[in-house]
């Protein structure tokens, strides 16, 4: 017989599934709404997309090469997933340079300065995303003129609105939230005005399917932030189908929040992150400063992660099964 | 280095006369300072109401006249040439800015349009809001409300219904604060002339003017019912709408940024 | 004369308030928005420091040792006051760009901090000159910080104008963007000690 005796740490059983292999299901999960912001913005929005994708694969190069002198890691996908990520949430006529800016920033500062793939606290995506919204403000907030927001009403499409999103508009207008005003079908559809990945609607739904039916996330941070988020909506007095279709929601809930390296790792502490990414999320929409409020409510909840961790422990195996023996045996 | 034992009679005696000693100079810095200082204070009040208000050969400080504005305290300090008023430098404020409270220095002539102002304090976005000592005074556009009278233009921002003033892009809560402030100032301003204006004769001359700017102040003030009507109408619109969706966050903090 | 040389240089690199030791950091993240609010915040507390060091070195034998936190602090806030009265006396262009900070030099750790460390237990002369070093170490580590903020946040330095103010990245003029420029900056600092 010629069985080796192969000496390893467990586990020793292994599926398929390999970092690249993730990241590359998510990049699929991400075509619809690429197809939607095209769609909808046309040719910038594939300029910005490409820029964004460009920066971060050369920023992660560099910085591994000259830098930190590690292996080649742009093959594990996540810098691509980075710069995909970064360019959905920008709008598709920011100036190229910026986008550049973005893209260093969210790999060089958001994800290489703290180690690398793994090490971060903070999404990168959304690092660079809040780095350029403070840089930029009047930019970050400056959308195509062209492209109505779904309020269906006359004024919405004024001159002095236009270039605006609808949380832009429900927050500085004064618009009241006529349920008749809002053209739910556009919405839906994504026939409205924002970042790249706002305006998907059903087409990130269809990506986040896909990421649940291959197993890549798992439903609890997504529901949690929706049914969360909604909740929340109703409370404070909105419409929660508008909250959830409206801005970054779908989005966040579907690619931002369930990143990996950012998340918790147990099911319960998922969701509890998740419940309170939907809370902030609302909080900012109602009461804060700024219309939307998911980036700055993930890049929050990202940071009490490890603490989540430490709280929400996965069991050692067997420890429930002897629990429940010492249970048994007690009485 | 002998250290002095921690005993209760050398720790009082030593911070005893350390104090004492830090009061004395501290007393003399500042009975020399006081005066230096008083002097600084005056200097920044006159240097801001000479910057907006038209030539004048009386003491506007002296001269000033406070009152109240929706409960935000207000001094109008007349510029006086020859006997008459020229005019005036308003300090108002308004505590609906972005970051809390704005206050500006707002120059008028004799009618109420706008000569010339100084935000003498914000605490706005840089980059944004911040930008409210420059853009108003940009020919550009709509934007510049100097040589406006907002007793015939709106000062609403452009975005409010009726308003005509462009608010600065990507921050429109400290452009309405500005507007707010300057609205506050001409409304004060409007107060001081009608109860001042004819006091404030001296000389025949002034009462040959003070018949004619009565009359004037007459069809000035009809027209200002007039625009007023219009802008109450306007801001009730809005209050309204925001009463409605925001219950009342008016004096919360806001940002300009979407996200 | 070498010995103080050693005292004088400590102050500026190998012990550099900023970052090497970290303290001050509420003054030098919250005036450095600008090269010249950096300068004078370093300015001003260099002063305070060069005086509170010097009067704690010829009083320290008369300070029993357990009231010592409060007399240094009693000697401390009393030039920050003088300093205070005089900026607003004289200098009323540092009032309006630093304002409030000025009083919050009383509470920088870095005048406590020298004087526990360091004045209480060495002569005048020495203690003098730890305070001059120290002074000039946290005064170019501001101005650093401080241009590297405006240059990156406004395009300019020392308020003058190199490139246009539209490409600046605002967020180094905020405070998320001191934090970053100041962990960027000490890193760089580590990085050189290390080599050298």
């Amino acid at each position: 017989m010629d069985n080796k005796l192969i000496v390893s740490l467990s586990p020793h059983i292994h599926t398929a599934d390999t970092t690249s292999r993730t990241m590359w299901h998510v990049v699929i999960a991400l075509i619809p709404a690429f197809i939607m912001a095209v769609v909808t913005f046309g040719l910038p929005a594939l300029w910005v997309t490409l820029i964004s994708l460009g920066t971060c694969l050369l920023t992660e190069w560099v910085i591994n090469r000259f830098m930190l002198h590690r292996p080649f890691t742009l093959s594990n996908g996540s810098a691509f997933i980075t710069g995909l990520l970064l360019a959905f949430n920008l709008p598709s006529i920011l100036p190229w340079w910026m986008v550049i800016i973005g893209g260093v920033v969210a790999i060089g500062i958001g994800k290489m300065s703290f180690g690398g793939l793994g090490c971060n606290i903070w999404n990168p995506a959304l690092v660079g995303r809040v780095f350029l919204l403070l840089s930029f403000p009047a930019a970050m907030t400056t959308w195509p003129t062209d492209v109505p927001s779904a309020f269906s009403a006359a004024d919405a499409s004024a001159d002095a609105w236009s270039g605006a999103t609808m949380l832009h508009q429900l927050k500085w207008a004064g618009h009241t939230v006529d349920v008749s005003e809002v053209n739910f079908l556009d919405m839906t559809i994504g026939h409205m005005n924002g970042s790249l990945g706002e305006v998907g609607g059903i087409a990130i739904l269809i990506g986040l399917a896909y990421l649940l039916i291959m197993r890549v996330v798992t439903w609890h941070i997504p529901v949690s932030m929706l049914a969360s988020a909604a909740l929340f909506s109703w409370i404070f007095g909105g419409n929660p189908l508008l909250d959830i279709f409206a801005g970054g929601m779908l989005l966040g809930a579907a690619f931002m929040a369930t990143d990996y390296v950012t998340s918790p790792m147990t099911h319960k502490g998922q969701l509890i992150y998740g419940a309170m990414i939907g809370l902030i999320t609302m909080i900012i929409r109602r009461f804060g400063a700024y219309p939307e409020g998911v980036s700055f409510a993930i890049l929050l909840m990202n940071s009490f992660t490890p603490l989540i961790n430490i709280y929400c422990r996965p069991s050692v195996f067997g420890a429930r099964e002897r629990k429940a023996m010492e249970r048994r045996a007690a009485q | 280095m002998k250290k002095l034992a921690s005993t209760l009679p050398n720790m009082l005696l030593s911070l005893g006369a350390i104090t004492v000693a830090a009061g004395a100079l501290l007393g003399w810095v500042y009975t020399v300072t006081k005066e230096p200082i008083a002097h600084q204070a005056m200097q920044q009040q006159v240097e801001a109401i000479s910057a907006v208000a038209p030539p004048f050969d009386n003491n506007p400080e002296a001269d000033r006249w406070e009152t109240t504005v929706d409960g935000i305290p207000v001094t109008v300090y007349p510029a006086i040439m020859n006997g008459h008023l020229d005019g005036a430098a308003v300090k108002a404020a308004s505590f609906n800015g972005f970051a809390g409270e704005i206050v500006v220095m707002c120059g008028f002539d004799a009618d109420g349009t706008v000569r010339e102002y100084q935000v003498l304090s914000q605490a706005e976005t840089p980059g944004l809001g911040s930008k409210m000592q420059e853009w108003f005074r940009d020919p550009a556009g709509a934007r510049s409300v100097i040589g406006k009278n907002p007793a015939t233009t709106s000062f609403y921002v452009s975005k409010d219904t009726g308003g005509e003033i462009d608010a600065i892009t990507a921050a429109t809560i400290s452009s309405r604060a500005f507007l707010e402030t300057l609205r506050t100032a001409f409304e004060s301003y409007r107060q001081y002339a009608s109860t001042h204006g004819l006091d404030m004769a001296t000389a025949s001359g002034s009462d040959a003017n003070s018949g004619a700017s009565s009359q004037n102040k007459k069809t000035q003030e009809v027209k200002e019912e007039k625009v007023s009507d219009a802008n109450s109408g306007a801001s009730q619109q809005n209050g309204g709408r925001e009463g409605k969706k925001h219950k009342g966050r008016e004096n919360k903090i806001h940002r300009h940024d979407n996200r | 004369m070498e010995k103080y040389w050693k005292i004088f240089y400590n102050g500026i690199i190998p012990g550099n308030p900023v970052f090497v030791l970290l303290l001050g950091m509420c003054a030098t993240l919250g005036t450095t928005s600008s090269a010249m609010n950096g300068l004078m915040m370093g300015v001003a507390t260099a002063a305070v420091l060069v005086c509170s060091n010097l009067v704690i070195s010829l009083i320290k034998s008369l300070v029993p040792d357990k009231v010592r936190i409060p007399a240094f602090i009693v000697v401390i806030a009393t030039f920050v006051t003088v300093l205070q009265l005089v900026v607003n006396a004289w200098l009323p262009a540092l009032n309006a760009s630093l304002g409030i900070f000025i009083p919050l030099i009383v509470v920088n750790c870095i005048l406590l901090g020298r004087a526990e460390a360091f004045a209480s237990k060495n002569g005048v002369m020495a203690s003098l000159i730890d305070g001059l070093g120290t002074g000039i170490g946290f005064t170019f580590a501001l101005v650093l910080l401080g241009a590297s903020r405006e240059l990156l946040g406004t395009g300019r330095l020392f308020g003058a104008l190199i490139y246009p103010e539209d490409y600046g990245m605002l967020v180094f003029v905020l405070a998320p963007g001191a934090f970053i420029a100041l962990g960027y900056l000490i890193a760089i600092v580590n990085k050189i000690r290390k080599v050298s």
